[in-house]
């Protein structure tokens, strides 16, 4: 392999997407000219390629090249400030990009929302809203409802039914500031669960919740890697990514390593991702990582 | 004593209820989404366009008025975020810049034109409303001589009223969370250019009605009422809408008596027929909020305070049972008979307020778990003592569980032991005796009891 | 020399404990020397001063330079300058502690205290005495402290935001203002003409008086600011942290508001309590577009509110019919979009300028990286030129922005056209590539060695990398990177495999 670019993952669809980048005129060696409006099955749930980001000067992202394997459950790993956050709402034009082309399963994202799920970060809303935890789970709905269609009890019960799977039945009609952190989380996750999406990304689900809950979302999460879902998680803590996760994105403003948490989750990139703030957990992810791999 | 002129004083009344119900409709979804402040800066900045629309059409309620409007809304919105994304101004601060720079201009070109062209469109309008004035503008609908306000504000509450019906679950999304609703394809900018259009003209509605400054207690305090009284969204779209009408109907009401409550021979009120009844709208809707303030159900702080104080209350009966336990504990120990208790005594021990005590002792006797005998003082009952044995079989517990897991002796231990029983189930009880392998004695070596006979 | 001042009358506690009572003594000596005689010994030196600016010896020369001949135009002018410099002053730090709209809601607020203060005195002393300033003021000052008190209760016993908070308390308390100026009106020797005005504004009714009070209290305002200056700062800044430096941030606090109160209070007459706060909040809101650095945000705003005043009310001498406080606002306003359009340090040209030049180095510069790096895996192509749709793959780029790329790369002799879509590097372009591309990978290598630190540093644009990190780190750089095992010489990148290859860890399919 010669340059690094051009020539992996580069599945734009020659369509002209509305909304989307522009796309090129030229004919490019390698264009997959049957990538519908469907998405491309084959394409990979999700194709980084050649991402910046910069708020004002300062750049928060560069050059990110990422394709995501599909049906795998994907840590993004890296410091404080390292952009991990960024990373997930820039794919989903949450945030400006100063460059990229991003595609869910070869489409970008205004056309493939339907295969997307998102989990913000719980702080993102005010939990003194006035909408109760399966009022919470339907808006995962609203999207495919569509406009000027109401919510029919089908949905209602399909939002009951996403609660009932994360432990979360007895209590739906709970206005949400009466939910505990881990609780609240749950919500969180049974919207996303009610979504249907083919892709989940969570901005740490994990993140100040109880044993219980995270028990709960691991079990999510393994179930969504079972029907062939593929999940990228914001995720912080460094001891359990070799137990949840199958593969690992070391990220601090570039990505310095991706791939299968084995191949990738070693000492040697963690010290290149986080650098001498790693001492302790740098011991501690290097006894995991004796531990965890195969003799 | 009321002097209702049907005529004039009925169609105050239904101007005032359509406007503010108008108004608290899209006031709700400012006050969730923390817009209320760009309700108070629109309000204001809506003058300009307004201005130009009477200009054009020199009558207060026109087509090209509420365009205007609408368009002066969305830009205030508009230049309100671009100063905060380019300017990185604050947004506060960028909206007072904006609005008053645009309530500037407005005013200078009403006074200019109320100046040249003597139209009844002038800042005290602006500053007060003309309610009292809209009987005065009567237009023919169908068999009927109707205000021309009260037209446009039907028009306009039905125009609210369809918008939120129709796009109930986007507006909804879009104000608990954007960032999802962008998500699924829901245009929430889209949807918030919308909702700042529906202020503007809301606002342009009600100005002949309530004037430009008051609108803001119409957008705001009704739907602020309401999120307070209630957990659910459209529960807090229709109370709110309730207590709009009802703030309509009460300022004018209000507006006609309160003057005839003032003292009638003092000279200094003599001329004091009515007060304004915008003024007293808003009023009104403060006088709700401060009443829902104190006395919502869970939330106000009055049911605050009573739960604060119940809880006291039963602390304290708890507190009491505890001592008189303990006492008999020592009795039958043989040190001294304080086993019978006099009021005083128990009051000075427990260190609680002389009410508080009575209060406890009270309660306890009326569920029969204490009972005063005349010779002996305070003494429990078997129920009283199974209760009492229980409360300190927490305590003894957690003392135990605190010594053994966080080290902590002595006064520290007691006190986090003190707080800790009061709130401990049986089968907490139950968890924390097994897991300290059901000891019999505290680390200050009392007996821990075991009143459930285990 | 403020600063200096203010060290010394800090509220922030020293580190060692000191003996209570002497410590108390110094500390009221210094109240008293630094603050209350400085400020009582200012406020009637400005109100000597403008009493003797109207005296015929001053007049003579300042009428002949700006025309300030009569005697009521010079008296508003001056007020409203004084108005607007101490607006200016005060309001840099409302905006900088997030409070503007707290201001607004304050004024709207001192409607039922003025009304009220009417009804009162002149029911007890008759309508003559009612009129008088200081009746009304402490009617205004009385009614805004209720309504803070009002917004902290709602903020903090209820589960409404602070942004309804504001609005209710405005609205509401206006609307009480309403319905006793209503009862004022009916009263017998109504000055109720009077007490509009203070809705508005109405500078033509200025009197000697009114603009030594004015004069006085602004005076006092900008000296208070001054001798708090840092205090202030730090407060805006982190109200945690200054808590923790034993800071009285709740009095630090409660006398800024106190400022904002005083000058909201004396513009009334001047510009009127619905676009008083336009004084506060414009003039600061526009110098934050010149400058960065808060001493300068200070002095920028006070000039501008004083120029905005000033003008505003030369302009309304001329309007008499319009409503001063809209013109002064409007003039105000003229000020702030001149800013916006062209400030220094925030406007939208200079940042449209700043972001495009940014965007065409950033894209030029990578345009000249992909040339290099194909040149380097295939020498051959110096020669024959790279296939300009190769280099369409290689990054983000469309058709039309590569060509208008490519085009003025050309125009600036980096690079030269084959024809044919194919096309390479000058001498010049060479160079210049040859050297981006060995900054680009010395910062991708720092990022790697040094990533604990190393997103605080990076400055991708910085010419000189050697600037920032050191000629010792950037050779120590450049020997890792010549270090790295089958590669070619510096410029290489890290890209290559085994670090940061997707394809090779299992990424694409």
């Amino acid at each position: 392999m010669t340059t690094t670019r051009g020539n992996h993952g580069y599945q734009a669809s020659e369509g002209k997407a509305p909304g989307g980048p522009a796309p090129c005129n030229v004919s490019v060696p390698g264009n997959d000219p049957t990538a519908s409006v469907d998405g491309n099955l084959s394409a990979p749930p999700l194709s980084i390629h050649d991402m910046t980001v910069a708020y004002h000067r300062r750049p928060v992202l560069w050059d990110i090249d990422y394709d995501a394997p599909e049906g795998k459950l994907i840590a993004v790993v890296g410091p404080n400030g390292a952009g991990k956050s960024t990373l997930i709402k820039a794919c989903m034009d949450l945030v400006p990009r100063a460059s990229g082309r991003i595609r869910f399963f070869g489409l970008p994202f205004a056309r493939a929302r339907s295969m997307v799920g998102y989990v913000p970060q719980r702080e993102s809303v005010d939990w003194d809203f006035p909408v109760s935890a399966l009022d919470v789970v339907t808006m995962g709905l609203y999207g495919r409802i569509g406009w000027l269609r109401p919510v029919r009890r089908r949905d209602r019960e399909l939002a009951r039914e996403s609660l009932d799977q994360l432990g979360m039945a007895d209590y739906a009609d709970r206005q949400i500031s009466q939910l505990s952190g881990g609780q609240q989380q749950r919500v969180f996750l049974a919207r996303a669960l009610v979504q249907q999406a083919r892709l989940y990304l969570m901005d740490e689900p994990l993140s100040g919740v109880d044993a219980a809950t995270e028990q709960a979302i691991i079990e999510l999460l393994r179930r969504f890697r079972a029907t062939g879902r593929t999940v990228i998680v914001v995720h912080h803590d460094l001891p359990t990514v070799t137990e949840y996760f199958d593969h690992v994105i070391l990220l601090n403003m570039r990505i310095v390593a991706a791939g299968p948490v084995d191949d990738v989750f070693t000492p040697e990139n963690l010290q290149k991702t986080y650098g001498g703030r790693l001492t302790l957990l740098d011991e501690a992810a290097q006894a995991l990582v004796g531990e965890t791999s195969p003799p | 004593m009321i002097q209702w002129v049907h005529e004039l004083d009925t169609w105050i009344v239904i101007a005032a209820v359509l406007s503010s119900v108008a108004c608290a409709l899209v006031g709700c979804f400012l006050v969730l989404r923390r817009l209320s402040l760009m309700g108070d800066a629109i309000s204001h900045a809506v003058l300009p366009g307004l201005a130009i629309g009477f200009l054009l059409t020199a009558s207060r309620e026109s087509l090209p008025m509420f365009i205007g409007a609408a368009v002066v809304g969305v830009l205030t919105a508009v230049f309100t975020q671009w100063l905060v994304r380019y300017g990185r101004v604050e947004e506060s601060a960028s909206m007072g810049a904006v609005f008053t720079i645009l309530f500037a201009l407005g005013l200078v070109m009403i006074e200019q034109s109320a100046r040249h062209r003597h139209v009844e469109l002038d800042a005290r309008c602006v500053l007060f409303g003309a309610i009292e004035y809209i009987p005065l503008h009567l237009v023919q609908v169908g068999p009927w001589l109707v205000p021309s306000a009260v037209v446009w504000l039907t028009v306009v509450l039905a125009m609210n009223i369809a918008f939120v019906a129709l796009f109930y679950k986007e507006l909804k999304i879009c104000a608990f969370d954007p960032a999802l609703a962008q998500g699924q394809g829901i245009p929430s900018q889209f949807m918030h250019y919308a909702l700042m259009a529906m202020v503007a003209i809301t606002t342009v509605a009600s100005f002949t009605s309530v004037g430009s400054i008051l609108v803001i207690a119409m957008l705001v305090v009704p739907a602020a009422t309401a999120h307070l009284l209630t957990d659910r969204f459209g529960w807090m779209l229709i109370l709110s809408m309730l207590l709009a009408a009802a703030a309509g109907i009460l300022g004018h009401v209000g507006a006609l008596t309160i003057p005839s409550l003032l003292p009638a021979d003092s000279p200094a009120f003599a001329n004091v027929h009515d007060l304004s009844t915008s003024g007293m709208m808003a009023v009104c809707t403060g006088g709700m909020f401060v009443v829902a303030m104190l006395a919502a159900p869970r939330r106000g702080l009055i049911s605050r305070a009573l739960d604060r104080a119940l809880l006291t209350l039963r602390i304290c009966r708890e507190d009491v049972l505890a001592l008189l336990y303990r006492l008999e504990e020592r009795a039958e120990s043989g040190f001294e008979d304080h086993a019978r208790l006099a009021y005083d005594v128990l009051r000075k021990s427990l260190g609680t307020s002389r009410v508080l005590t009575w209060l406890a002792l009270r309660g306890l006797a009326r569920r029969g778990l204490i009972r005063d005998e005349p010779d002996r003082g305070w003494r429990m009952t078997d129920a009283g003592r199974a209760r009492a044995a229980q409360l300190l079989q927490s305590h003894r517990l957690w003392e135990t569980y605190l010594n053994h897991h966080y080290g902590l002796i002595g006064p520290r231990q007691h006190s986090a032991a003190e707080k800790l029983e009061h709130i401990t189930t049986q089968t907490m009880r139950g968890r924390l005796d097994d897991e300290l392998s059901r000891p019999r004695l505290d680390p200050h070596g009392r007996t821990v009891p075991r009143p459930d006979g285990t | 020399m403020n600063q200096r001042t203010a060290a010394d009358h800090s509220p922030i506690r020293g580190e060692s404990p000191r003996p209570v009572i002497g410590y108390r003594a110094a500390m009221t000596a210094r109240v008293i020397l630094l603050f209350i005689v400085p400020a009582v010994l200012l406020a009637v030196a400005a109100d000597a001063l403008v009493v003797w600016i109207n005296t015929e010896a001053a007049l003579d020369p300042l009428r002949k330079a700006i025309g300030l001949g009569r005697y009521n135009t010079r008296i508003v002018v001056m007020a409203a300058g004084l108005l607007g410099c101490a607006g200016g002053v005060v309001g840099s730090f409302l905006l900088l502690r997030k409070r503007s709209l707290v201001t607004d809601a304050l004024a709207h607020a001192m409607l039922p205290g003025v009304a009220g203060a009417f009804i009162v005195v002149s029911l007890l002393h008759g309508a003559t005495q009612a009129r008088s300033l200081g009746a009304l003021m402490t009617g205004a000052v009385i009614a805004a402290l209720l309504a803070m008190v009002a917004i902290m209760l709602i903020r903090s016993q209820t589960r409404i935001k602070e942004d309804a908070a504001l609005g209710i308390v405005l609205s509401v308390f206006y609307g009480g203002g309403v319905v006793l100026l209503g009862i004022a009106g009916r009263m017998p020797e109504a000055g109720v003409a009077g007490l509009e005005h203070l809705l508005l504004g109405r500078a033509a009714s200025l009197r000697m008086e009114d603009l030594r009070m004015v004069a006085v209290v602004s005076a006092i305002t900008i000296w208070t600011a001054a001798l708090l200056f840092k205090e202030m700062t730090l407060l805006c800044f982190d109200r945690g942290f200054a808590v923790s430096q034993g800071m009285h941030a709740t009095w630090v606090d409660a006398t800024m508001m106190m400022l904002v109160i005083a000058v909201t209070m004396v513009g009334l007459k001047a510009v009127g309590m619905i676009l008083i706060i336009a004084m506060l909040i414009i003039p600061p809101a526009a110098a934050r577009f010149w400058t960065d650095r808060l001493p300068v945000l200070v002095m920028l705003s006070a000039a501008i509110g004083t120029i905005g005043g000033i003008v505003g009310v030369l302009l309304s001498s001329h309007y008499a019919d319009l409503p001063t406080g809209a013109i002064i606002v409007l003039c105000t306003g003229g000020c702030f979009l001149i800013s916006v359009g062209f400030g220094r340090a925030r406007g939208l040209l200079p940042a449209w300028i700043r972001r495009r030049n940014l965007r065409l180095r950033i894209s030029g510069q990578n345009l000249l990286r992909a040339l290099y790096e194909q040149i380097e895996t295939n020498p051959g192509r110096a020669e024959q030129g790279v296939d300009v749709p190769q280099l369409l793959t290689m990054r983000s780029w469309s058709h039309h922005q590569l060509n208008r790329l490519i085009a003025r790369a050309q125009r600036g002799g980096l690079i030269r056209g084959h024809g044919d879509e194919r096309i390479s590097l000058t001498a010049a372009g060479r160079v210049e590539a040859a050297q981006l591309t060995r900054r680009h990978r010395l910062w991708e290598m720092f990022l790697i060695t040094h990533a604990d630190i190393a997103p605080s540093h990076v400055d991708r644009d910085a010419d000189q990398i050697e600037h920032i990190l050191g000629a010792e780190m950037v050779e120590k750089l450049e020997s890792l990177l010549d270090a790295q095992p089958a590669r070619p010489p510096v410029p290489r990148s890290p890209h290559g495999p085994g670090i940061l290859e997707p394809d090779s860890e299992g990424g694409a399919p």
